[in-house]
């Protein structure tokens, strides 16, 4: 008869949050902890972000991913924490048993708190309809990037990309560094997506034209991507005719967001936000099924990595809670975010759980300058920040005092309120 | 050379798009909301330069491409040159992470540097 | 032929001790209309009653089950509902429930609030609806490559990639000849070649019919879009075709589909921003919301619809030997395995000798995936996470009679890339599973035709030189 294979914490997925979990863990003391990871081996997608930009607050300095993912994995190794690799989770079961196929064949894993780490994947094209064919050569920015960071090949020689998130400016970088032509990225917000910094050294350096309001309307090419046509578009985001270009290209990137990868949460019935599409989180980070924690871009997408292992630190301590002391009913208070705000995370908090401070994560809906975050308790006003610049690509937070008042809540919310001129 | 340029600061998410005067010295800045900012619109007018990462082959390891970083900052217009430089370059595995793959790279006083830990895998 | 029907004819032929060459300009099978349609096996209640398409769609859909457990294919016996809003709605199936009884087809009449029990997603103010419970779903292209499979087993050779230029007539019998050049000789020949059907009778003889291309386009919403959709989905048919469904075609992906536009263009299978916005516009009538924000995946396929409005099955009028199974359109899929057997009895199959040797066909045997992963461990790396495909698994699809190593031939196998991701995680894992496998460069791997080659360069190729 095998043994039973149990333990404290499973941790699924062995990228930034899966990894600073396990090591989180073991510095509080849990020996029994395994990291699940489906690729060869531990790092996850950092391992293919070879840019640099990394650790500035974990590491107070710059590091490329692979680099910043080794500080990580190389501390998995050192304090003996187990891991499996190619090994795929195909099911989560309420008890908070895990099904996991891997050369072994498919065993069932226990554990007292399962971690989800998941991380999140890239919009394909479908998600946004681009009309036309569906030739070769049109390929998210991710698999790009993985195509040429780490196996050596680019993907096409005269390149576009959609979508001005950090991913694609990035890759519009590398692609020229590497001796593609990059002939234009297109963006159908008024403002770009990716961070200045990215605008700068990625597009204007190589003197890469970046199309703000415009998208592509349609994709050409019967077998390879030969051509798309780009348009300008209203401020609904509607095509506007007679602005068509028609751009000879052979490839195309998308880098039309991230959506957190929540298959398996959705499964067992974890309950998602609308909003982020991650897991309903208190502030311990646990989601509607107990034992189930949840931290990373599977929990929201972020730009900054560095907030990703401070919160899968901060799910460890929820998770330290939860295998120490078993509280089935507590009292939620709600936290919404109304105007100006597109989410708010932790969605609930619970008293008994908190600290003497409570951060909540935000994103807002526009770019916006000399905005106050206000927060209330009941309607009342318990603190506000004034932000000198806000946009949506940037995930940003408001740091709380837990009092009474807000440990006696009903309901806090989260607003943005613009200053008068 | 032209005397009112424009810098977009990245020192902060919030780029200021800062004007330089440079018709008089010392040159004047505007449109700057903190300090930092001259000081990165000088560098990026009179020496601007870059930290470069990018990818060299290596043999023996689960992949076939080493992620590498220059040890600081080279100059701006000098990347490319950099690049044609690592194009030939190859190693073997294993690696570390830090170890130097080429050193003073076209005597640019800088560094080639692996930033990530390769085995060597067997077969 | 590469498409379904042409697989049923070619099982047929492979009972027969007779020399059997299949030809398609094609590079894989089910690469046309058998890869992008409804997947539904139509019950048979719809065509009209006296019509080739009524009699064929009735007895092909009596037919598949065995077919599907005899080729392990999935066949999902899902029923149908045909839901009308309206009065005048109701009044329609009432007379389609009448034409039901004339075809030989079982269908029942359900109440708003049995069709509301039953599918919680359908728009609340439905009135009525027509359930057609032998209504199924198997994908075309499953059954396809199983058919083909088997046939070569049997000796039945088949070339792809073999564009027919022209048909003529020989001393004895036909030459037909390819764009690469070569010719092939044969006592009989049968025209199968779906929407170029009346383009190769035109090579050798005139012809009133006429193929005109009728372009459907679909989306594909993913898993968790509607918490329920049992039935395959039909509005109330019109004139321009069976209207936009629902269909669930597995339990994780629900494709929304056709529509229904007369075409020129034979290549053709661009999707647009009209056809998209008619789709929704038109779901939204039937289910009471779109999720769009689950869409995928969207494509388009070309059916055949000829002037006669009537399946083509026929001896040519000129040539004896010469057979034409032409203007397949809906419900082509389901009528089939009877087009087959209509054509077997045309052609009179049954005075040719009788194989011998005729091998049953041998599926992959799917003991417990648990034992092959012992045997082989890599059925157990999962390469395609969405869709919880092996490495193992991908490496099969390559071989055999009917393997393919293109990324699309690989995802219509074992689907690799048909999930959420839709291949962002896997692909290049993929592309290098491929070229370890079949020994060639990555640079050499392609998406689906000669000049789909997914990557272009080695990095800093252009500095080497």
């Amino acid at each position: 008869m095998k043994a039973r294979k149990e333990y404290d914490v499973i941790i699924i997925g062995g990228g930034p949050a899966g990894l600073a979990a396990a090591v989180e863990a073991h510095a509080r003391g849990l020996r029994s902890i395994l990291i699940v990871e489906r690729e060869n081996q531990l790092g996850g997608i950092l391992l293919q972000c070879i840019h640099n930009g990394f650790g500035l607050h974990e590491f107070k300095e710059e590091l490329t991913g692979p680099a910043f993912a080794q500080r990580y994995i190389d501390k998995v190794y050192e304090l003996g924490i187990e891991y499996l690799l190619e090994a795929s989770v195909t099911m989560l079961n309420p008890d908070r048993s895990v099904m996991i196929v891997s050369k072994e064949g498919f065993v069932r894993y226990f554990a007292k708190a399962v971690i989800l780490a998941m991380g999140c994947q890239e919009r394909p094209r479908g998600a946004i309809s681009i009309p036309g064919s569906r030739p070769a050569g049109v390929l998210t920015a991710g698999a790009a990037q993985k195509y040429l960071n780490m196996d050596g090949y680019l993907v096409g020689e005269k390149v576009f990309i959609l979508g001005s998130g950090d991913i694609g400016l990035i890759m519009a970088r590398r692609m020229t560094l590497e001796g593609a032509k990059v002939v234009g990225v297109a963006e159908i917000q008024r403002q770009p997506n990716g961070i200045t910094r990215n605008i700068v050294q990625c597009l204007h350096d190589f003197h890469i034209p970046l199309y703000l309001s415009h998208t592509v309307t349609r994709i050409y090419g019967k077998e390879r991507i030969q051509a798309i046509e780009l348009s300008q578009v209203d401020e609904n985001l509607k095509p506007i005719e007679g602005t068509e270009q028609y751009i000879e290209v052979d490839a195309l990137l998308l880098s039309i967001g991230l959506l957190p990868n929540n298959s398996l949460s959705e499964g067992v019935g974890i309950a998602l936000s609308k909003a982020t599409k991650g897991p309903i989180v208190s502030n311990d980070l646990q989601t509607s099924i107990p034992g189930y924690f949840a931290c990373g871009n599977v929990l929201h997408v972020h730009d900054v990595v560095d907030y990703v292992v401070a919160e899968a630190r901060r799910c460890v301590d929820g998770v330290m809670h939860y295998l120490s002391n078993q509280i089935s009913e507590e009292r939620h208070i709600e936290v919404t975010a109304h105007t100006g705000l597109h989410y708010v995370v932790p969605q609930s908090i619970k008293p008994q759980t908190l600290g003497a401070k409570q951060r909540f994560y935000f994103r807002v809906k526009s770019p916006d300058h000399r905005v106050k975050i206000q927060i209330f308790a009941d309607g009342m006003l318990i603190k506000e920040s004034l932000k000198s610049h806000v946009v949506p690509a940037e995930m940003e937070y408001i740091e709380v005092d837990i009092n009474d008042a807000v440990r006696q809540a009903q309901h806090i919310t989260l607003a943005l309120h613009k200053e008068e001129a | 050379m032209n005397e009112l340029q424009e810098v977009i600061c990245i020192i902060c998410p919030k780029g200021c798009h800062i004007e330089v005067d440079r018709r008089q010295e010392p040159w004047e800045f505007s449109g700057n909301s903190c300090k930092r900012g001259p000081i990165y619109a000088q560098k990026e007018l009179t020496a601007p330069s870059r930290m470069l990462t990018t990818t060299i082959a290596i043999k023996g390891a689960i992949v076939p491409r080493l992620p590498v970083v220059t040890s600081s900052d080279v100059p701006k217009e000098r990347m490319m040159d950099v690049m044609k430089a690592l194009a030939k370059t190859q190693v073997d595995a294993p690696i570390k992470v830090g170890d130097v793959i080429v050193s003073n790279i076209l005597d640019l006083g800088v560094d080639i540097l692996a930033t990530r830990t390769l085995e060597r895998i067997s077969h | 032929m590469q498409g379904v029907v042409g697989a049923f004819i070619a099982k047929e032929l492979s009972h027969y001790d007779v020399k059997v060459l299949v030809l398609d300009k094609e590079n894989d099978f089910a690469n046309q209309t058998t890869m992008a349609n409804s997947a539904i096996i139509h019950s048979g209640y719809d065509p009209k009653p006296g019509t080739l398409k009524a009699k064929l769609n009735v007895q092909g859909n009596q037919m598949y089950k065995d077919i599907c457990h005899y080729y392990k294919i999935p066949f999902n016996q899902m029923g149908s509902l045909t839901v009308a809003f309206d009065e005048a709605g109701v009044a329609r199936l009432h007379e389609l429930k009448d034409q039901a009884t004339i075809n030989g087809v079982e269908v029942e009449l359900l109440s708003a609030e049995e069709v509301l029990a039953q599918e919680p997603a359908i728009n609340p103010t439905v009135k009525m609806a027509l359930l057609a419970p032998t209504a199924s779903i198997v994908y075309p292209w499953q059954i396809t490559f199983a058919l083909f499979d088997h046939s070569i087993s049997n000796g039945v050779e088949v070339k792809l990639g073999q564009e027919v230029v022209a048909l003529r007539k020989a001393q004895e019998g036909y030459t037909i000849e390819t764009k690469s050049g070569e010719e092939f000789q044969a006592h009989h020949v049968i025209n199968c070649a779906g929407l170029f059907g009346v383009e190769i009778q035109k090579m050798i003889e005139p012809t009133e019919d006429a193929i005109t291309p009728r372009k459907g386009e679909y989306f594909v919403l993913t898993r968790g879009a509607y918490k329920y959709v049992n039935h395959i989905i039909f509005p109330l048919p019109t004139e321009r075709g069976k209207g936009v469904l629902a269909v669930p075609i597995s339990n994780r992906e629900i494709l929304i589909g056709p529509t229904s536009e007369v075409i020129d263009d034979f290549d053709d299978v661009t999707t647009t921003k009209e056809g998209l916005s008619y789709l929704i516009k038109e779901i939204k009538n039937t289910m009471s919301t779109v999720p769009t924000d689950r869409i995928i995946h969207e494509f388009a396929g070309l059916r055949a619809s000829s002037t006669r409005h009537d399946f083509i099955i026929e001896e040519s009028k000129y040539n004896t030997g010469l057979y034409h199974v032409i203007g397949i359109e809906s419900p082509g899929l389901a009528s089939a395995p009877a087009i087959a057997k209509y054509l077997a009895d045309l052609a009179a199959f049954e005075q040719l000798p009788r194989k011998t040797n005729f091998k049953e066909y041998q599926p992959t045997t799917l003991i417990t995936k648990h034992k092959q992963v012992k045997d082989h461990p890599d059925y157990g790396v999962i390469i395609c996470h969405c869709e919880h495909v092996s490495r193992q698994e991908i490496r099969d699809a390559m071989h055999g009679n009917v393997g393919s190593h293109t990324i699309k031939g690989i995802k219509k196998r074992v689907r690799a890339g048909f999930g959420p991701c839709q291949g962002g995680f896997c692909e290049p894992t993929i592309v290098r599973l491929i070229s370890q496998e079949m020994g060639i460069s990555p640079k050499e791997v392609l998406h689906d035709g000669p000049n789909s080659a997914v990557l272009k360069r080695d990095s800093k190729e252009i500095f080497k030189t």
